[in-house]
């Protein structure tokens, strides 16, 4: 029997939670293949000093490993996989998505700071030649769920900001 | 003389910048009730009454009165209100003055007949949307004396844009290897303008990872100067990265940095296929420390480009010191520098990114998540993100925007 949609985003919420404890932006997402979860991500920004490691790119380099340890082409698998992500993907992984032609994004919150999929832009839908494929969104599952977390992360503030960028406390 | 032309389209080539689409569009107007001073002395007073009666908080950068020609000599005339439904009767005819301003304190009868006058809706932003403008109505403009450089072509001195040039060189060698190497032909470069060192090169390696755009290696190879980075790169030699954190002269190639980064970096791979949510257990991470690079660059390949040299010859162009760009920035960069003292490298701030063709959208939001301070490059692409389909750096919203230069060397021949 396949599983629900809820059951593939409460895994993506406990590896937001994980990101929450690293001192991480609180997002996570799994890649499901064949009814399988092949890959997981959580936002590794801090971690790796690279602020373009969102949970969306990290799962995406396991897919690739996953491939190659499962003798898988990449394209085929991202073709054929959906990904489940706490928060809508931001305009950098919409963008990511497309090139890896994954047809479906199921995503929690929005994300109105940086979104793709509607709260920025629209990359995920745009007209934009040879740049992959629009893909489809199903948005707000377990939204609530995901809302907590980020109020979390933000009633703190980035430890890593530098001198001056960091919000002052009245 | 074929020579000189030649010469001199190299050296003058000025980079076109890529400014938001306000800076470009004709100006906007707006239909507003306009009626003549009968008699100037009320000008004051009909200023005071209007201003009081009929605010007019959307067109604050108008004047209220303009001086018009007429052919006797002049006549002053007065905005009175927007025009809009409660100006206009149910047959769609303006109503009279008095009816206009009904109960209102205004000296009525100092005013002309109103009529319908197109007005600017928005402060103009440059010269030439001023100079449209004020054939309309008078209005105020403060020319941003950066933007009016950057339109005329005069915001990089000669010996700058030589320099622009040069760092576009460096990046069009790697774009080279790239496609050297059966990748796309795009390399970049991020260089620290304080200092004009290099801090990372990389060429497209998409053939090994869809992702692996050239900008988006730059970034990850900024991060692994800096201590972090995620990728690894099996040697290439044609990436590298400087260590900047390291205050020293030393260059470190990737495959020397490699060492250094296995170390730290080994626990952060989990184990692909493993699909247990829970990663935190320190168990699970030395389980998992025997986990080979994801990606492996053909050694055939590598060994073709033969560019074990580069990080001599970048050795050699950090010893020269050459012009420093945008010398009438010097205020805010000795800020900058002194800032940097202080404080180690954060993500790509303060640097500039040279890129072969513009970016793609996934590449262009990495620059806005890096805090990049410029953007230069070569050739537009047909679905571009800083400029063609999107203007990602200067797009509403959000949290950071940068300044974007295309066009820098002359098409070859």
């Amino acid at each position: 029997m396949s599983k629900t949609s809820e059951y593939w985003m409460q895994f993506a919420l406990q590896l937001a939670e994980e990101a929450l404890t690293q001192g991480e932006v609180p997002v996570g997402c799994i890649f499901v293949y064949k009814d399988q979860c092949i890959a997981t991500g959580r936002n590794e920004v801090n971690e790796t000093k690279n602020a373009t490691r969102h949970a969306e790119l990290v799962a995406a380099d396991r897919v690739i490993a996953w491939c190659q340890k499962n003798k898988k082409t990449a394209a085929e698998v991202f073709e054929n996989s959906s990904l489940y992500v706490t928060v809508e993907p931001c305009v950098m992984c919409a963008g990511a998505l497309r090139v890896l032609k994954v047809p479906l994004v199921v995503f929690g919150c929005a994300n109105d700071r940086f979104g793709g999929c509607g709260s920025v832009l629209t990359v995920c839908e745009d007209d934009l030649p040879n740049f992959g494929l629009k893909f489809q969104c199903i948005t707000g599952l377990l939204k609530e769920k995901a809302i907590v977390l980020l109020k979390e992360f933000y009633r703190n503030e980035n430890p890593t900001a530098p001198e001056g960028k960091k919000k002052i406390k009245i | 003389m074929k020579r000189s032309h030649d010469g001199k389209s190299k050296t003058s080539k000025h980079p076109t910048a890529v400014l938001a689409d306000k800076y470009y569009e004709d100006i906007q107007l707006e239909k507003v009730l306009v009626c003549d001073i009968k008699n100037k002395k009320d000008t004051t007073t009909l200023i005071r009454e209007l201003t009081s009666e009929f605010p007019l908080p959307s067109l604050q950068h108008l004047k209220r009165v303009r001086k018009a020609k007429t052919q006797e000599g002049s006549k002053l005339q007065i905005i009175v209100c927007c025009y809009d439904d409660s100006c206009r009767d149910s047959g769609g005819k303006i109503l009279s003055l008095s009816e206009i301003c009904q109960s209102r304190d205004i000296s009525v009868d100092s005013l002309g007949e109103p009529c319908i006058t197109e007005v600017p809706k928005y402060q103009p932003l440059i010269r030439k949307q001023y100079e449209t403008a004020v054939l309309h109505w008078p209005t105020a403009f403060h020319e941003d004396k950066k933007i009016a450089k950057i339109l005329s072509g005069q915001l990089f001195s000669h010996s700058e844009v030589d320099l622009i040039q040069k760092f576009m060189k460096e990046a069009v060698k790697m774009s080279e290897m790239g496609e050297q190497t059966g990748n796309e032909k795009v390399g970049a470069i991020v260089v620290d303008p304080s200092t004009n060192e290099i801090i990372a090169k990389s060429h497209d390696i998409r053939s090994q990872h869809p992702l692996q755009h050239a900008v988006m290696v730059c970034i990850d190879l900024v991060g692994k100067a800096q201590g972090g980075g995620a990728w690894k790169y099996d040697s290439s030699p044609a990436l590298f990265a400087i260590s900047s954190s390291n205050l020293g002269n030393e260059t470190k190639t990737i495959e020397e940095m490699k060492n250094k980064v296995t170390e730290d970096k080994e626990k952060t791979r989990p184990d692909e296929g493993d699909t247990k949510i829970s990663r935190s257990s320190k168990e699970k991470r030395s389980q998992n420390e025997e986990k080979k690079p994801v990606l492996h660059l053909d050694n055939d390949i590598k060994n073709e480009t033969g560019i074990h040299n580069t990080s001599e010859d970048e050795i050699t162009r950090r010893q020269e010191k050459v012009v420093t760009l945008n010398k009438n920035e010097t205020e805010t960069k000795d800020k900058a520098t002194e800032n940097k003292e202080k404080t180690a490298p954060y993500l790509c701030t303060g640097y500039d990114l040279y890129v072969t063709r513009e970016p793609c959208v996934m590449c262009a939001m990495a620059l806005v998540h890096s805090r990049i301070s410029r953007v230069f490059y070569n050739t537009a692409s047909e679905s571009g993100a800083l400029g063609t389909k999107y203007k990602i750096h200067v797009q509403k919203g959000l949290n950071h925007h940068f300044e974007v230069y295309k066009d820098i060397l002359p098409i070859d021949h």
